[in-house]
């Protein structure tokens, strides 16, 4: 009896001593605000299971002084050859904590509570060294931001993220992560489970590092030994090289906003990822094809190891007859091609978020290649890393822009966002009309210089211009630099030739703007106008000093930082006259203006208006005796001829115009015949308005003594007259009065035997009709 | 020619020749234009079926959503016959869709009105409507909601008739045949299923109202008009359980009703008209005296039936005549309850409802069907009193008038372009271009005239799916890269007084000779420029 008392009272003690010390906070934070409390089951203390020994236990993180958690976590492991588990709860619905019941000596959570966090750990274990196992599989549950804009408004293509829409305990996401051996994560894949039909959501986000970094941290979690809880954060990991713990908490309503990428897609220097919208498909030897952001790619291409790229490739590809093109929206066909708009920007300097230069791309290429990715686990159609910036610069794109940040700093994480080539009007690049949509290009923000190519299909090649000491985009039809919030230079290229060949100094304060200056680069001429008058300078020179791509890996990095430094800065853009300075010609000087600069195929032509009385200083032999009036001046290159003629008043005339009279509703073409009655080309606007209404504008150049036949189609909607009206450079040419008729109607005789078919087909089935008929009427008979 | 002792034709002769015109109707329906016809739901329930039997089942992508009988239907005689759907659609269906009509309705009208020679005389005067047989010839479904919804008013009397008789076992077999029709009607279609639901119940409401107000022809019946309550309600369960159950994507219609009481609010609320429905109809035809001749029978009909069921209702509710059978009273409250829906279409029609901007114009052949007994056995009536005479002059007059309206209807039918600016024929010529543009086009679209007959020909024609090429009517955008131009593209063009697109400067891609296909020049590296890479 004794005997029994005294194990009875030793093992009450032991008991009372083991739920001591289940209750007692071990590990608790150190911060201030949350308190970590851990319950280990069957005495498993929580280092011991955070390093992969078998057993259980529950963390439970306190706001200040809260009596109730804000959130709690399950730890399961199983043994060292097997899996960690670990279910991470929040508070429920219309509550703030977990409410957790008292059960005699251990904390319960409500029944009915349901994990919205499920992670495995691959090893077994959370934590060893210090290094943190991001091995893991985690399914999220609920409206948790795990994926890429899960959380934000709608944009104009990808709808709003599927948060919304996910009940609180379903399952939105599985994510997969795997790490080097030193536990740097290497990949992250997170895929998006319900289906959403007809929804346009990313369903895929996948990240991979293509480089390991040069240090590496792992910032501190609320729970060291269980380290994937946050104090606060935000999707993107911000800071290149460290990894803050993914699970981030709003502590106020106890409710897990965001699960955090694990492997950086912006703050790393060499990554390499893919932001889809179609999904992923397993089985055996499936291809992938993803779309939107797919791929995405980051470069160091600077010799020494960088926390920050220097090169960004962002796409928005979409393949032949994706149902998630933008361009269906609106329509119901599919596209039966591939088209990808290509982001290329790149920095004359090691990585530093700041960027210097962008070619962005637009066309239509099939992605051939094929790319494993998640460790294999699935294969996507893709350009590789490796490859891929040389697959931009080798295609030919049929619509081309090029950035140039000539002041100041542009910093992103995502590449230059200016004038994406796509954006020309989507009928342009349907193939719907024959206008571009150019307005994008009338702005642009402060500091950046653009130029735009939508007319010609060719690799986006640069070559530097010594006219103004510039890169520029080799066959580039125009551009814009906003120097200030005064001043900018609209850049043109007169001949649809290779170079940029005018530049126009605007003046735009006070809502008025107004060119200041000009200067022209012609065949072996330079032409510029401004305060300082006209100066004709008479001189050979080279419109290109050399041409060169944008870098695509380390040496052509290095070759193009060399070889476009001292081009940086190049002239001064405010003084154009400035840029003559370099050529040492024979020079026509005056006090004038200059119009109709014409860059011809033979040379060139231009009208010069004198000012004042002061006579023009002349030293180009053969260029004649320039006076007070306005003259055109021409130039041929091929035979060096100058040819000096009095500026016409009218010399433009329009003779018979044909037809006098139409049908209603029916087309026709209404030709005008435009004569040039001056021994210079004229050139400038024709417009044919019907009926008040603008039915044709072009620009025209009439060669010398030459007649154009405009042709304008116009179709009559109703029977009466109309009045033409042609008009040159803004001022009435000549006007006719057009008659249009109704057709009538054709006879309804005719109409009849118009319809009707062969002959041969219908009697064919009448005599089969008549025949079916009699035989059932014989047949009846017989049976009365 | 076998007689009767009256020296007229025998009974059997004259049934014989109303199927012979009907069939003769139906030939000429097919044969005016050769076989090339085509039209909007003709269309849409070829390409569903074609996609059916591409599925393999009644559910898949792009099925009709109001019901799927039609398509098995139709999707079933193309397998057991070897013919195309489009021929089985175009060629073959309208035969049977009159064949259907003159039995169905014979029947039927020889239930309301006990007799042959009515019953007859009433199914002669439904080839006079055109929109009926228009409704009953063209390649959907109608033919079949039709034909079920008096099948099943047949099988209703039949089952009162076995009934009172007491003879069990027959009136389970005309009631389960009843449900039956019900049941398929709404698989074919649940809202003509849920209109005769609705007629049905409107009939029952009627009914109680007579024998509440102690009408004594209807106070006889108060039995059957108990009766009749649980095949209304039978009708409605059944009709919700193919929405809810049988068929799920017809339960989406559940959301028009909400629209359509919303709508008709607004409409009452504030007299503001999302669409005229009667603007179309003013254009379609070549002048006012086509416009007035087409729709002259419809107006005949209307108003003569009209002074026949008023008299009639005078009669029975106010002079409390009896002795009348119920099948009568039936038709009386048929009458009122269909006319009461077209009556109800045209505001809808006026909301501009996506599923309702025709209801007035599907009501119709079903008022028309009721309007016809009615108006026969009116005219009997009057029949009688006339001297030996008068009646042979009457019989010709309305001989007469009738071959009149018939052919006047075969017109309207056909859309016959003598007197109609909207068309439902294609050329062979056009048919080889719409072939051809199918089959190498790439990324194109195809403007084929002021209208959709050239899409709907297309339609039929066409088995391609997920085609990324697609032919488009009435306005032409900038996007339309091909344009289709035959005489008659441009013939209708003229008689619609639609502009023509500019042609004469595009590319001519194609020409058989009758028509030619012309595509835009290439003035950008972007138009025909850019193959894929």
């Amino acid at each position: 009896m004794g005997r029994m008392f005294y194990k009875m009272a030793a093992a009450s003690l032991l008991t009372s001593l083991a739920i001591l010390s289940i209750q007692h906070p071990v590990d608790a934070s150190q911060t201030p605000g949350i308190r970590v409390s851990y319950i280990g089951l069957q005495d498993v203390p929580f280092r011991s299971l955070a390093e992969g020994t078998a057993g259980s236990g529950e963390i439970f993180y306190y706001v200040k002084h809260n009596t109730q958690p804000s959130l709690a976590v399950k730890l399961k492991n199983l043994g060292r050859v097997s899996n960690a588990y670990a279910y991470v709860y929040e508070a429920p619905p219309g509550h703030t904590t977990i409410p957790l019941k008292r059960d005699g000596n251990q904390l319960l959570l409500p029944s009915t509570l349901k994990p919205s966090l499920v992670i495995t750990a691959q090893g077994g274990y959370w934590v060893r060294h210090g290094i943190p196992n991001y091995n893991l599989s985690v399914k999220v549950f609920g409206p948790i931001y795990a994926l890429w804009e899960g959380g934000l408004p709608t944009n104009k293509v990808i709808h709003p993220g599927p948060l919304k829409n996910v009940g609180s305990h379903e399952l939105l996401a599985t994510i997969q992560t795997h790490t080097s051996a030193s536990g740097v994560p290497l990949w992250d894949l997170r895929q998006l489970v319900p289906s959403f039909p007809g929804e346009g959501v990313y369903r895929v986000n996948y990240a991979q590092r293509e480089s390991a970094p040069s240090s590496w941290t792992f910032a501190p979690s609320v729970s060291p030994l269980w380290p994937y809880v946050a104090f606060s954060g935000h999707f993107l990991q911000s800071t290149p090289n460290v990894l803050t713990p993914p699970i981030v908490v709003n502590w106020a309503t106890g409710k897990i906003t965001r699960f955090s990428e694990v492997v950086s897609v912006r703050s790393q220097a060499n990554g390499y990822d893919f932001y889809s919208i179609s999904p992923l498909k397993t089985g055996n030897h499936v291809i992938n094809k993803l779309d939107f952001e797919s791929p995405w790619g980051f470069y160091n291409l600077s010799p020494t190891p960088k926390a920050y790229p220097n090169l960004i490739i962002r796409t928005q590809h979409f393949y032949s007859n994706d149902p998630w093109s933008p361009s269906l929206l609106g329509k119901t066909l599919l596209i039966n091609k591939p088209e990808e708009n290509v982001r290329y920007s790149w920095a004359d300097h090691p990585g530093n978020n700041n960027f210097d230069f962008k070619v962005d791309v637009f066309g239509f290429h099939s992605y051939t290649d094929h790319v494993a990715i998640a460790g294999g686990r699935f294969v996507v159609q893709a350009p590789s890393y490796h490859q891929y910036p040389s697959w931009v610069l080798s295609h030919q794109w049929p619509s081309t822009t090029f950035i140039d940040v000539q002041s100041g700093h542009y910093a992103t994480t995502e590449g230059i966002y200016t004038w994406p080539a796509q954006n020309i009007g989507t009928g342009y690049w349907m193939g719907w009309t024959a206008t571009p949509n150019l307005s994008m290009f009338r702005s642009i923000p402060q500091g950046l210089r653009g130029e735009y190519r939508v007319n010609s299909n060719h690799r986006p090649r640069l070559y530097v211009s010594p006219v103004d000491g510039r890169l520029h985009l080799l066959y580039a039809q125009g551009g814009l630099w906003n120097i200030n919030h005064q001043y900018s230079l609209v850049e043109r290229n007169l001949n649809q030739g290779k170079y940029i060949n005018a530049w126009e100094l605007v003046d735009t304060l006070k809502g008025h703007p107004h060119v200041v200056s000009q200067l022209y680069a012609l065949p072996d001429a330079l032409l510029y106008q401004g305060p300082h008058g006209v100066i004709l300078d008479h001189v050979a020179y080279s419109p290109s000093a050399f041409t060169i791509m944008p870098p695509d890996s380390k040496s052509t990095w290095s070759h193009f930082v060399n070889a476009v430094s001292g081009y940086r800065t190049g002239n001064d853009p405010l003084h154009l006259s400035q840029w003559l300075n370099h050529y040492f010609g024979s020079e026509l000087l005056g006090q004038g203006t200059i119009q109709s600069v014409l860059d011809t195929n033979t040379g060139f032509q231009f009208t010069l208006i004198p000012h004042g009385t002061a006579p023009w200083t002349n030293q180009i032999p053969g260029l004649g005796v320039v006076g007070r009036h306005p003259v055109v001046i021409s130039y041929n290159q091929h035979t060096q001829r100058w040819s000096v003629a009095p500026l016409m008043s009218d010399p433009i005339s329009v003779s018979k115009i044909m037809p006098n009279s139409a049908q209603a509703n029916i087309p026709t073409t209404v030709t005008i015949p435009v004569t040039n009655h001056a021994n210079y080309i004229a050139s400038g606007t024709v417009k044919v308005m019907i009926n008040g209404r603008q039915q044709s504008s072009q620009t025209a150049q009439i060669m010398p003594h030459g007649t154009d036949i405009l042709s304008v189609p116009w179709t009559p909607t109703h029977a009466g007259t109309s009045k033409l009206v042609v008009q040159w450079n803004g001022v009435k040419l000549a006007s006719n009065v057009l008659s249009s008729s109704v057709v009538p109607r054709t006879g309804p005789q005719k109409l009849w035997t118009d319809s009707s078919p062969s002959m041969e087909e219908a009697l064919i089935v009448l005599l089969l009709v008549i025949v079916i008929s009699g035989s059932g009427f014989w047949i009846w008979r017989r049976t009365l | 020619m076998h007689q009767t002792s009256s020296n007229r034709l025998h009974p059997k002769v004259e049934t014989m020749a109303l199927i012979v015109i009907g069939f003769l109707y139906a030939a000429y329906f097919v044969l005016r234009y050769g076989g090339l016809w085509a039209e909007n739901d003709t269309a849409v329930f070829t390409q569903v079926t074609r996609s059916m039997l591409q599925a393999k089942s009644v559910l898949f992508a792009g099925q009709y959503t109001h019901g799927f009988g039609y398509p098995t239907w139709l999707g079933t005689l193309s397998l057991l016959t070897g013919l195309n759907v489009s021929v089985m659609n175009t060629i073959i269906m309208p035969f049977i869709g009159v064949i259907l009509l003159l039995v169905t309705a014979f029947v039927a009208y020889h239930t309301f009105l006990k007799s042959s020679r009515l019953a007859m005389l009433s199914v002669l005067l439904l080839f006079a409507v055109p929109d009926l047989m228009f409704t009953v010839l063209r390649g959907n479904h109608e033919k079949l909601n039709i034909a079920l919804m008096l099948m099943a008013l047949v099988a209703l009397f039949r089952s009162f008739e076995v009934v009172y008789e007491g003879n069990w076992r027959a009136a389970t077999a005309w009631i389960m045949l009843f449900y039956t029709f019900a049941f398929i009607n709404a698989t074919v279609n649940d809202y003509f299923a849920s209109t005769f639901a609705v007629a049905s119940t409107i009939t029952l409401i009627a009914g109680a109202f007579l024998i509440n107000r102690n009408v004594p022809a209807a106070a006889r019946y108060r039995g059957q008009i108990v009766r009749l309550t649980s095949y209304v309600g039978a009708t409605w369960l059944l009709v919700w359980w193919v929405m809810l159950y049988v068929f799920p994507p017809a339960g989406h219609d559940f959301q028009l009703l909400h629209g359509a009481i919303t709508k008709i609010t607004n409409l009452f609320l504030t007299l503001h008209t999302s669409s005229n429905p009667y603007s179309a109809p003013a254009s379609q035809w070549s002048g006012y005296v086509a416009q007035f001749l087409v729709a002259s029978f419809r107006w005949v009909l209307f108003l003569l039936s009209l002074l026949v069921w008023v008299q009639e209702i005078w009669r029975l509710v106010i002079k409390k005549q009896q002795h009348r059978t119920l099948e009568h009273l039936f038709l009386l409250s048929l009458y009122g309850a269909f006319g009461f829906l077209v009556a109800i279409a045209i505001p809808m029609d006026f909301t501009g409802m996506n599923a309702g901007t025709n209801l007035e114009v599907r009501n119709f052949p079903y008022f028309a069907l009721m309007a016809s007994p009615l108006l026969v056995w009116g005219l009997a009536q009057g029949y009688r009193r006339l001297s030996l005479v008068s009646r042979r002059k009457f019989a010709a007059i309305t001989g007469g008038l009738l071959s009149l309206f018939i052919l006047i209807g075969l017109f309207k039918s056909t859309l016959d372009p003598a007197i109609s600016n909207q068309w439902m024929f294609y050329t062979p010529a056009e048919k080889e271009s719409l072939t051809a543009f199918d089959r190498h086009s790439i990324d194109a679209t195809l403007w084929s005239g002021p209208d959709n007959r050239l899409v709907y020909a297309n339609a039929m024609l066409s088995s391609s799916t997920g085609t990324s090429s697609q032919v488009t009517g009435y306005h032409y955008a900038s996007s339309d890269k091909d344009i289709l131009i035959s005489p008659e593209v441009i013939e209708n063009s003229m008689v619609q007084h639609k502009n023509i697109p500019p042609y004469q400067q595009r590319n001519c891609i194609y020409d058989n000779g009758q028509a030619q296909i012309y595509r835009t020049v290439p003035q950008t590296l972007f138009q025909n420029g850019l193959p894929p890479q």
